[in-house]
């Protein structure tokens, strides 16, 4: 138990530090945040052009309930498509599931590897290759989702008890067959809700995507944007907004029912 | 009765299946998914890796400088978050403020997690303008939607009693917070700001390519230039600039928890 | 029927857990293996199915076409032909508590179901129906609709037992049946299990002596991984002591 002088200064040393840390990363990007902050006027820019949302954009422009059809789109394949190899990728990565341990090791390893490539970069290049549009972002999606989950799914493999599946080889269960008897129903609530949340986050990048020029809503946002008309934007974020919070209740409504 | 069916249950996941295709194939119809597009894209490959490869290692050294900017965004929104995040925590925790703070405080988090960050970013460039500084008050709002909640679920999962005997000795309460709290939360924290750290590196070079500046805004001005390799030099730099992050973010993560503080 | 033949195993460590443990079972017997815990009965029973990996020593069963095969070396199709088998009666953890009683008992049979029929389709109409009789036979029938998880422990070992009934081995492995049940479930269970002995020889592994005394045919006592004992199950103070330690023996 330290005395509270002593544990005071060593609070305050602490803060200090931060802050002069925190000093120096401004100062490196030639940020003065004191004076942009008593100067206000930026937040009056910001509640003179961008309050109160135009909700009128709703019904004015007739292709925005398609591009957010065509962002749901756009979540849902490159979804799908990832957790289509996620899953075998899984298998082949769990130590409990894999047919040759050296397969786990290069699964693992590749898996991580495309982890840490940026899917902003990937988008890049993807949109280079085959145009503006929504065929990258979702390829970008999959491969982002492949590389998240495939790791996840492995883990929650391996994560199962493993008496079910050792009864089952003792009563001369084949290994395909304990896996698909003892390991998988016991992993299924996991990949489940791994793949729901898989959605939920794949919705959010869809529509960060679609600024970079991929389409569905993001683009509409873009639109609005460069076009100054920022009372649109405020609106279609408010949309976005809407979307990601019902996707996500529909996700916790249909986590619970399994 | 026999409470058992192959084949119910097979024709009950043929229909799942079905289903699921037909959704898949209508999406798929949606985001121009077709295999002649692939196909153009896959005989563009050999053009491309002689287009991005090799890297041109000749820039190494021009890219020190916006890493260190990148590196500089994340790392000062990342603190700021964290700084920010443990009043905010407070506001959102039920054993703290009255009940409408709480709700209040939670919805705007939970919208703040709902949009992605990219859009944020928008909304602070129009007041802010282009540059840096907007880059890394969107990082740090984002990291305060994130850290905001955690805290404030950890603060409502503290232990009562000891809150309540400090109480009792008839401290403030500013000092049960510092005393009772602030001990039972901080090493959460200060791991889940480390992992927000390597989150906000990664989203540096993101939000740098709209315009936040440093390695992102490279990469971006490389691509729109038409030099390929440049580009790959830079992302190979963000690559290392990643991957030392998470190395070091890894590691004091790991001395947190041996020290239990 | 099978034959244990000097099993021997060590851990890292030097020790010793099994030191050529060796018997026999034939037919008709109901043999219950004794010792304290860590003596090595559990272990004893896992490298009889070939679940642990042994130093030294063999585990002969008479397969299906009459001769004595080799289990501890075989593997691959010998193997699963040779555990199909061997029926396992292990503790209720053993079991897949999302699915339902009955798909559980009819996994009994998966070693003579072809890998791609039972996952491409499932069971059989036929097999269902049988299951229904092993599942009444251990009187479990009501329940065969519902989720394992939501049994109690003695239920979930009924259900193990039928598993191992559906499964029509030519030998029942029981580890610790009745471990974790109040008496008046280890008698209902041991009940069980003691008709089947009739047909089919039972090895079970037990914790307590006086049950065994009532249901066994014969005793085998083991001790820090030894058959100190191996004969009927009138066990004497002096022969309890044998197995367990002379203190525990006063204990009981």
């Amino acid at each position: 138990m330290m005395w509270p002088s002593q544990n005071a200064r060593r609070m305050w040393a602490t803060v200090a530090t931060f802050a002069a840390f925190l000093g120096g990363f401004l100062a490196y990007l030639n940020v003065e945040p004191l004076a942009v902050l008593f100067q206000g006027q930026h937040l009056q820019n910001l509640f003179r052009d961008v309050f109160p949302p135009r909700l009128a954009v709703l019904w004015e422009r007739s292709g925005l309930w398609w591009s957010v059809v065509e962002t749901l789109a756009m979540a849902f394949a490159g979804t799908t498509l990832g957790l289509a190899f996620a899953l075998p990728a899984g298998l082949a990565g769990a130590a409990n599931t894999t047919p040759h341990g050296s397969l786990r090791a290069a699964v693992r390893f590749l898996l991580s590897l495309e982890r840490a490539l940026s899917s902003f970069f990937i988008l890049m290049v993807l949109l280079i290759a085959f145009g503006l549009g929504p065929f990258a972002a979702t390829i970008t999606l999959a491969l982002g989702t492949l590389g998240g989950f495939g790791k996840l799914f492995a883990e929650s493999l391996e994560r199962v008890e493993s008496a079910p599946a050792e009864a089952l080889a003792a009563l001369g269960a084949s290994r395909s067959q304990q896996i698909c008897f003892a390991v998988l129903p016991q992993a299924a609530p996991a990949l489940v809700t791994g793949s729901l949340y898989a959605f939920d986050i794949n919705l959010r990048a869809a529509i960060a995507l679609g600024i970079f020029g991929a389409g569905g809503l993001g683009a509409e946002l873009l639109l609005a944007y460069n076009t100054l008309r920022y009372h649109d934007v405020l609106a279609l974020a408010l949309v976005s907004l809407v979307l990601v919070t019902a996707v996500e209740r529909v996700s916790d409504f249909l986590r619970q029912r399994i | 009765m026999v409470p058992y069916s192959a084949r119910r249950q097979l024709v009950g996941r043929a229909i799942g299946l079905g289903l699921w295709l037909s959704l898949f194939l209508a999406a798929a119809a949606l985001c121009d998914l077709s295999p002649e597009i692939l196909r153009q894209g896959l005989g563009k490959a050999p053009h491309f890796a002689r287009e991005f490869l090799p890297p041109l290692w000749a820039t190494a050294e021009e890219m020190v400088e916006p890493l260190l900017s990148t590196l500089a965004l994340a790392s000062a929104a990342s603190l700021l978050g964290m700084l920010l995040a443990f009043p905010v925590g407070l506001a959102a925790a039920a054993n703290i403020v009255p009940t409408w703070l709480r709700l209040l405080v939670r919805i705007l988090l939970g919208a703040e997690r709902a949009l992605p960050e990219i859009l944020q970013l928008l909304f602070f460039v129009v007041a802010l303008g282009l540059g840096p500084f907007s880059g890394m008050c969107a990082l740090a709002f984002s990291s305060i939607g994130m850290l905001g909640k955690l805290v404030g679920d950890a603060i409502e999962e503290a232990d009562d009693k000891v809150l309540e005997s400090l109480k009792a000795t008839g401290a403030s309460f500013w000092q049960v917070i510092r005393y009772g709290l602030l001990p039972q939360v901080l090493p959460s924290l200060a791991a889940n700001a480390l992992f927000r750290f390597d989150v906000n590196v990664r989203s540096s070079v993101v939000l740098g390519a709209i315009g936040a500046g440093g390695i992102g805004a490279e990469i971006a001005r490389s691509m729109g230039m038409l030099q390929y390799n440049r580009a790959t030099m830079a992302v190979l730099g963000s690559l290392i600039l990643i991957y030392a992050a998470e190395t070091v973010s890894g590691q004091l993560r790991r001395r947190l928890l041996e020290h239990g503080r | 029927m099978l034959v244990v033949d000097a099993l021997t195993k060590t851990v890292p460590g030097g020790r010793r857990v099994l030191d050529g443990v060796s018997f026999s079972v034939g037919a008709g017997e109901f043999v219950g293996i004794l010792g304290s815990s860590g003596a090595g009965k559990s272990l004893t029973l896992r490298a009889i199915s070939g679940l642990t990996e042994l130093d030294s020593g063999e585990v002969r069963f008479a397969c299906e076409d009459g001769t004595m095969c080799c289990v501890t070396r075989a593997r691959g199709k010998a193997l699963r032909a040779a555990r199909r088998q061997m029926g396992v009666i292990f503790q209720g953890l053993h079991l897949v508590k999302r699915m339902t009683v009955i798909e559980n008992v009819m996994m009994g049979r998966l070693g003579f179901i072809h890998p791609l029929r039972s996952w491409l389709y499932g069971f059989t109409d036929a097999e269902a129906r049988e299951a229904l009789e092993a599942l009444d036979q251990v009187s479990m029938k009501p329940l065969a609709g519902r989720i394992t998880g939501s049994l109690s422990g003695g239920e979930m070992q009924r259900v193990a037992i039928a598993r191992a009934i559906f499964q029509r081995p030519r030998l029942y492995l029981a580890d610790e049946p009745i471990a974790a049940l109040d008496p008046r479930n280890a008698e209902a269970i041991l009940n069980l299990l003691q008709p089947l002995s009739r047909h089919n020889p039972v090895v079970s592994t037990f914790h307590q002596p006086e049950l065994t005394r009532r249901f066994c045919t014969r005793v085998v006592g083991i001790r820090e991984g030894r058959v100190v004992y191996d004969g009927s199950p009138e066990l004497s103070r002096s022969e309890l002591a044998g197995i367990y330690g002379i203190q525990e023996a006063q204990a009981v």
